[in-house]
């Protein structure tokens, strides 16, 4: 058991108040957002039932958003990896979190660019080829092998620096968690 | 984390359950949407339908069968997926345009479009008004595939869709294009067209038996492009494009024999090459294509034939060329 002084509760209460009841505000929030995604979503339905036209690329300009995006992502999440690791090297104390910021952008990222590609490809139903009949020329084979590796090792540094976290919630002398809370956060990590 | 009972529920097991039969459910969606999962054997010939057509019987009468008894044979023979890959052994084929004689008739362009059962909007084989400089005299270039022997876009296809063959020819596997259009991204020639929605075609093509000679029927979502017809090469006969051409701009032929044809004229490779100045467009770009350009010398027509009876939309092509130098 983590011994917290006081002040570190006081922290705990001020930044992690969602742990112990959602209020009024949060759910408006919660269904702002889950709009804007059904938005997302009836776009998507539009793109599988009417076809790639609806997306305005043609054969002269073949890669648009889709791919921005794909790239802006995946840059953002190399820029966390980079921090994360280069501070690894470091033995300061004020990395650790500078370190968990870095690596929960990482992951994050590497989770939305990927799902930017999944877009643009035309036959989603033959993904399984990338993998049967990959050509390790290519470079979207080299994507698929960078960024997949990536993912994996990201979510692993990443699970790695946030044991403490869940550890001081655990062990938090302060918070009134609701039914249940408690006795799942007992079983972590 | 400690195990857990079977007999306790499990809402981690029943969530991953319930995820992974609705990745299921939309991926049978995803693929029922294109035309695969509708083809009936097409070979059902005993139905009536009540039309009837005339056709002439091989001991010259005239009789009236019924459409229903009827059966529609794709014109040449396909050939197994291997085949497909490995090519007509002993050939190189090579294609030479006669720039001097091209009056932008677009009939090889029609005749491309209704083989392949294209729609009017995609070109496999697009004429393009070419004017190399301010001063220079603008000239109609018909572009195809030039199946180059240093292909970009074979090199960058993830899943080997796009192969090289033996007998020199690119070709497109659409079973397995996952559509990423990365190839006509590497294409410098802009040669490849995408299918961005599902093609309107009669369903007794949607069910043609495919090849990658064949290229029919054109399926959503993947990319297609000119193929030379090898299909037609392997029945003796030349590309439809060469055949349609009224004016004979279009040679083709073996590169091994020394060989082209344009239907009419069967002239040797070299010395057509040598003696009028052939040339590859943009050879720069070390793609080494395999088909060669004669240059527009002694034309047959003056430019702006290609622009008569042309209709407004096309015409809109090519305004930015110039005669105002």
């Amino acid at each position: 058991m983590l011994k917290i002084s006081h002040a570190g509760n006081e922290v705990l209460k001020t930044f992690a108040p969602l742990l112990e009841r959602t209020r009024t505000r949060e759910w408006i929030w919660i269904l702002f957002l889950l709009a804007i995604i059904g938005w997302g979503l009836y776009g998507l339905y539009l793109q599988i039932t009417v076809g790639h036209t609806v997306t305005g690329m043609r054969d002269n300009v073949v890669w648009g958003i889709y791919i921005a995006n794909f790239i802006f992502f995946i840059g953002i999440s190399y820029a966390g990896a980079v921090i994360s690791g280069f501070l690894h090297l470091l033995k300061v104390e004020w990395r650790k979190p500078i370190i968990r910021i870095a690596e929960l952008i990482t992951v994050i990222a590497t989770l939305i660019g990927p799902l930017f590609i999944l877009l643009c490809v035309g036959r989603l139903d033959r993904l399984h080829h990338l993998v049967l009949y990959a050509r390790l020329q290519s470079p979207i084979t080299w994507d698929v092998l960078a960024i997949s590796t990536y993912l994996v090792g990201g979510l692993i540094f990443l699970y790695l620096a946030t044991i403490k976290d869940f550890a001081i919630y655990r062990d938090s002398t302060t918070l009134n968690y609701p039914n249940g809370k408690e006795n799942s956060l007992r079983s972590w990590p | 984390m400690e195990p857990n009972d079977n007999n306790e529920l499990n809402p981690r097991r029943d969530f991953l359950k319930s995820t992974a039969l609705g990745i299921a459910a939309t991926a049978a969606v995803a693929a029922c949407g294109s035309a695969s999962c509708s083809c009936k054997k097409p070979t059902d010939t005993s139905g009536e339908t009540g039309d009837k057509v005339t056709l002439l019987s091989p001991d010259g009468e005239l009789v009236q069968v019924d459409t229903g008894h009827l059966k529609y044979v794709p014109k040449n023979v396909v050939v197994s997926k291997e085949e497909a890959r490995q090519g007509i052994p002993g050939r190189k084929f090579v294609m030479v345009i006669d720039l001097a004689r091209c009056k932008n008739a677009r009939k090889c362009v029609t005749a491309c479009q209704k083989m392949h059962h294209l729609p009017e909007e995609k070109e496999w084989l697009q004429v393009r008004l070419m004017q190399d400089s301010e001063d220079a005299a603008p000239y109609w270039f018909p572009k195809t595939c030039f199946h180059c022997d240093n292909p970009p876009c074979v090199k960058v296809c993830p899943v080997d869709a796009t192969f090289k063959r033996q007998d020199g020819l690119v070709l497109i596997d659409t079973d397995r294009c996952i559509g990423c259009k990365f190839c006509m991204a590497a294409c410098p020639y802009s040669t490849r067209v995408f299918n961005w929605s599902e093609p309107e075609l009669p369903e007794e093509i949607m069910c043609l038996p495919y090849s990658p000679e064949t290229s029919v029927p054109s399926k959503v979502g993947t990319v297609e492009k000119c193929d030379f017809c090898p299909d037609m090469a392997r029945a003796g006969e030349l590309p439809d494009c060469v055949k349609a051409c009224p004016n004979g701009v279009f040679y083709f032929g073996d590169q091994n024999e020394d060989v082209v044809t344009n239907g009419d004229e069967t002239v040797k490779f070299s010395d057509i090459i040598r003696d009028r100045g052939g040339y590859r467009f943009a050879e720069e770009l070390g793609t080494e294509p395999r088909v060669w350009y004669l240059p527009p010398r002694d034309r047959l027509f003056p430019v702006e034939r290609g622009l008569e009876n042309l209709p407004e939309e096309l015409k809109e092509r090519y305004k930015n060329v110039g005669k105002e130098g």
